[in-house]
């Protein structure tokens, strides 16, 4: 357990770098004006410390443009928190075969599958 | 007659408002020329693509009645029933389609979108309800019938480790745990249904746009008449 938390903490203090957490700056993260939908006051903030806090120190493995983070807190701004938590469970549960459903686009500096949030709410969402 | 050509040329430029408006500055100076005709098709057209398809289309189909000139015509009814192909209208498209006379050269591309358009019924769709009903009866199935099968495995696991982790949370009497875990499992599980009914709307999405695309690239009229008899030539190329 003190090996892990050393083993994550250690590089924050190395080479005048704050921490992980900076790297988020390089991140997707969603237009902090957009509206918020209500009842997602909860979840946005845990949303949030998990993109800021865990995400820079487990690496970048998510495969979709948004990343699953992005979509989780654009569906919870725009549909609330029970719509939003299943647009997120939808998200991770999809991401399995996304390959072969989503086009591949260059995002940044790597390769993305493309999957909006227009592209999983268009049947129910209002336009 | 300038403003003809230059509406013409915004329509190739796809400068559609642009296109519109001096299709209609031209009918209002010319109201009785012999181009009339290919303005009103050209301002028909450019309304469509602007996105006001319903008014574009009622230009097109007065502009079929009207005109003396079965080029005219036809390409009316061309752009009229690609327009409905595009909004998933295809009884209307085809019977717009089987309008097009058989002495015109779209009569070929014509009948060959008909031709696909008698298999709109047989666009392999699924039921976004019965896709979330097996969701519901089994976590993963209704994935399954959406033909994801690597959602649907993922499915099952995600959902199946949550319930049996409430289970044996409640078995062991840690019943806050149990809760809370009951209460996780429960949102996972209504969004399994949720994924379930969203990617068969997806594969219908998708399965319609394919079929769209198809006779979107038949009915293609690459090549612009101009009512003066002359032949303009467009050419297109990707980079």
């Amino acid at each position: 357990m003190i090996g892990a938390v050393l083993l994550i903490a250690t590089p924050a203090f190395a080479g005048g770098i704050k921490g992980p957490w900076e790297l988020d700056k390089k991140r997707n993260i969603v237009n902090e004006n957009h509206e918020t939908a209500p009842g997602s006051y909860i979840t946005l903030p845990l949303i949030r410390f998990f993109q800021k806090y865990i995400s820079p120190v487990d690496g970048e493995r998510c495969p979709c443009f948004p990343t699953c983070s992005s979509y989780s807190l654009q569906a919870y701004r725009k549909h609330g928190f029970f719509i939003g938590t299943l647009m997120t469970v939808d998200r991770l549960f999809h991401e399995a075969d996304i390959e072969k459903h989503a086009p591949l686009r260059k995002v940044g500096d790597r390769d993305r599958f493309i999957d909006p949030l227009e592209n999983n709410d268009f049947w129910f969402a209002d336009h | 007659m300038d403003k003809n050509r230059i509406a013409g040329a915004y329509l190739q430029g796809e400068e559609f408002e642009k296109a519109a408006n001096a299709a209609e500055d031209f009918q209002r100076e010319h109201p009785n020329h012999p181009l009339r005709f290919r303005s009103i098709l050209i301002q028909g057209k450019s309304i469509i693509k602007i996105g006001h398809t319903r008014e574009g289309r009622k230009v097109l189909l007065n502009l079929a009645k009207e005109t003396p000139d079965l080029r005219i015509r036809n390409e009316a009814l061309m752009v009229v029933g690609r327009s409905l192909v595009d909004e998933g209208r295809f009884k209307e498209a085809d019977e717009i389609f089987s309008r097009i006379d058989k002495e015109s050269s779209l009569y070929k591309k014509a009948a060959k979108a008909r031709r696909y358009l008698a298999g709109a019924e047989e666009i392999p769709l699924k039921s976004p309800e019965l896709a979330g009903l097996l969701g519901a009866i089994l976590p993963g199935a209704g994935h399954l019938y959406a033909e994801r099968r690597g959602s649907a495995v993922f499915a099952f696991m995600f959902t199946g480790a949550f319930a049996t982790a409430t289970m044996e949370a409640f078995s062991n009497e840690h019943n806050e745990l149990g809760c809370g875990l009951a209460a996780i499992t429960g949102l996972i599980y209504a969004g399994n249904i949720f994924s379930a009914v969203n990617v068969a709307h997806n594969h219908n999405l998708k399965q319609t746009k394919a079929f769209k695309e198809r006779i979107m690239d038949t009915t293609r009229v690459g090549m612009w008449v101009g009512g003066d008899g002359t032949f303009m030539l467009s050419l297109g190329w990707c980079f």
